[in-house]
């Protein structure tokens, strides 16, 4: 097989060629699946769902592949490109039911009250997460040169051998690195691109959300604004962890179900299964994340609607049942003998001998609100959060509206999983355990984070807003969330 | 109308005229002052974050970033990583002059080598070289072994103390970075 690069070991540009082609098919297959499964998509879902969607189908397929035994190379990679494009097209084309109301002033407005600041944000990271290329430990000897295995031996199976983790992990950020590799882009490393625009989906997603839920432009300005100048959001925007790829997966899932849920639309309902599944692609405890999730689509359903309604979680569960089952499948045996699976297989005997580490258990959120007070950690993560929540909820007395239950139940859940995580971890990291969660806590409270920041920016609009545009029908000015 | 102002039309505004005087207070008022209050309160709040960012983060790193220029991406990572910052990545691009491409790294055995003796982060510094590294409690076996297996190609990293074992005694040639650091490798190399 040839080298992709040495077909003209000379030129310089190549790479970025070969690269930027690369980034932009895997885009354009977003883009046509965001079409196929959003009943009326515009810029906002484009821009939101086209990366974490064409990432996460590209990299899935390129595993089954491999796993049929065809050798990855970049002729095969190509080959898969292509023929997704192709499949996007039709199903696009074949499931495609309305073009119409994506993309209206009022949303083009609110882009481009924000586009300035985010593109300067956006080029500023990207530049600096490709200048400073794989420094950080876990990046350089776990996603990264997992990626650079497989594509040097043209197998998913080279995995084993090469990097941390040997497969416990799932494969969708190291394929990425594959691909790139494949391409032969990582001598910039273009592949750093990735924390970039998963993190800057993420706050489309988030922004998508906000605004179907009525914000104020300049509230929900700022409010991405908060997102993105976060310190350790922009430092992971930079870095190349899979926590953010993640987050932006799970928070995805939950806004489009949360969504999907009020309106009683399954494509949406769908979508955020897809999304979802894709996300227990991306990191190991994301099965547990997924099911967490479910219970709590579950428990809202349930609350808001009855049975009905929490039926309709089904629409989410198939898709997640596909990825899911599908990574399980075949890396079992190795998540079972991760740290996690260690770790979860430990717990119990330890419990039912009376050991509860009931202070590991405290020292994980007492340790976390430490850090975060700090500015220079977590931003004004708190101040906003608590000063938005609690000034949100006196608006709510004050006013006698319904809660919209949706939103805090996710933030609770979102926030409460890595606490239950690092509270089984502790039963096997006895002696570094403040080490442990000092060093990697707070990148796994990451969805934690924005669900937080979601939930508060939503009840402080519903608490005192009587926004709706003008002319819109009174009987309809409570908030969404507002009708129950 | 003023471009602005068309546009500013576009965006969605709370409609606090909606509010009303009910109860005895003014909600209108109320709302209007919380909602701008907050907004004021977030333009503060996203200022100092973005102060904090660049003071903190994206200004030193784009200062090593300007130092670094046009370097490869693996020196780039090595003299940013905590771990190995200048020195060290030097001394991973002398072995990346000395060793072959398709040759075999032994890395440092547990117990030696400091950070080098970390296989995954070698794999990555010295792709797409093969990287293995020998159990410390048979280790001049296994050396041994790995010699007689690949005579041509068997590199091993010196770092410091490791390995126990002459070049001559394994029937390889050293070539010494500095003081500190260097590579056996076979003789004909």
């Amino acid at each position: 097989m040839i080298e992709l690069a040495t077909l003209c070991s000379g030129c310089v540009l190549l790479p970025w060629l070969t690269g930027s082609l690369l980034l932009f098919a895997v885009l354009a297959i977003g883009f046509l699946v965001s079409r196929a499964l959003f009943s009326a998509p515009g810029w906002l879902e484009y821009a939101a769902f086209s990366f974490p969607l064409g990432t996460g189908l590209t990299t899935f397929v390129l595993f089954l592949m491999s796993w049929a035994g065809i050798r990855l190379t970049w002729v095969t990679l190509t080959l898969e490109v292509v023929l997704l494009l192709a499949f996007g097209i039709l199903l696009s084309r074949s499931l495609t039911i309305d073009r119409q109301g994506g993309s209206t002033g009022q949303r083009l407005a609110l882009g481009g009250l924000l586009l300035p600041f985010l593109l300067g944000l956006g080029i500023l990271a990207a530049y600096l997460s490709i200048a400073r290329s794989h420094s950080t430990y876990d990046v350089t000897g776990g996603w990264a040169v997992k990626g650079y295995g497989i594509a040097l031996e043209g197998t998913i199976f080279a995995a084993r051998e090469w990097g941390l983790w040997s497969l416990a992990y799932p494969l969708n950020i190291p394929l990425l690195h594959t691909a790139f590799m494949l391409v032969g882009a990582e001598s910039i490393p273009l592949s750093k691109l990735v924390p970039t625009l998963y993190s800057f989906s993420l706050l489309f997603i988030v922004l998508r959300y906000w605004q179907g839920q009525g914000l104020a432009a300049p509230l929900a300005a700022l409010g991405i604004l908060v997102l993105a100048t976060n310190p350790l959001i922009f430092l992971h925007s930079t870095m190349g962890f899979a926590n953010l790829p993640f987050s932006c997966y799970l928070i995805g899932a939950i806004l489009l179900g949360l969504e999907g849920m009020k309106k009683e639309d399954r494509r949406l309902l769908l979508a955020a299964g897809v999304i979802l599944g894709i996300g227990t692609w991306t990191r190991a405890e994301g099965i547990g994340y997924s099911l967490v999730i479910l219970l709590t689509f579950l428990l809202l359903g349930l609350i808001e609607g009855g049975r009905q309604r929490a039926g309709s979680v089904l629409w989410i569960v198939s898709p997640v049942a596909l990825f899911g089952l599908t990574w399980m499948t075949f890396g079992w045996r190795a998540v079972g003998d991760s740290h996690l699976g260690v770790a979860m297989r430990g717990v119990l005997p330890q419990m039912m001998d009376g050991q509860l580490n009931l202070t590991q258990l405290y020292l994980v959120p007492r340790l976390f609100l430490e850090r975060a007070v700090h500015i220079e950690n977590w931003g004004l993560f708190v101040p906003i959060v608590l000063g938005l929540g609690t000034v949100g909820i006196v608006g709510y007395l004050i006013h006698q509206r319904p809660l919209d239950w949706g939103p805090l139940l996710f933030a609770g859940a979102m926030s409460a999983v890595p606490v239950g995580l690092f509270y089984v971890r502790s039963f096997t990291r006895i002696e570094d355990f403040r080490e442990l969660l000092i060093r990697s806590f707070d990148r796994a409270f990451l969805p934690g984070y924005y669900m937080l920041v979601i939930a508060a920016f939503v009840i402080f609009w519903q608490g005192w807003s009587f926004a709706l545009p003008a002319g819109a029908d009174p009987e309809e000015r409570r908030p969404p969330g507002g009708s129950g | 109308m003023a471009p602005w102002r068309r546009y500013l039309s576009k965006i969605s505004m709370p409609d606090f005229s909606r509010a009303g005087a009910i109860e005895g207070y003014d909600r209108s008022r109320l709302s209007r002052a919380v909602f701008w209050g907050a907004i004021g309160l977030l333009v503060l709040a996203v200022l100092a974050q973005a102060y904090v960012t660049y003071d903190q983060f994206a200004g030193p790193m784009l200062a090593d970033a300007r130092a670094l220029g046009a370097e490869p991406s693996w020196r780039r990572a090595g003299v940013m990583s905590q771990w190995l910052q200048r020195d060290r990545t030097e001394y991973i691009g002398f072995l990346r002059a000395e060793i072959p491409e398709n040759a075999t790294v032994v890395v440092p055995s547990e117990g030696y080598g400091g950070i080098f003796r970390f296989t995954e982060l070698m794999q990555y510094y010295l792709f797409p070289r093969a990287v293995i590294r020998c159990p410390p409690d048979v280790l001049e076996a296994c050396l041994q072994r790995a010699v007689e297996r690949d005579p041509a190609g068997l590199h091993i990293m010196v770092v410091e103390e490791f390995p126990p074992v002459a070049a001559e005694q394994l029937g390889l040639v050293a070539s010494r970075y500095s003081d500190r650091w260097g590579v056996y490798k076979p003789i004909n190399d």
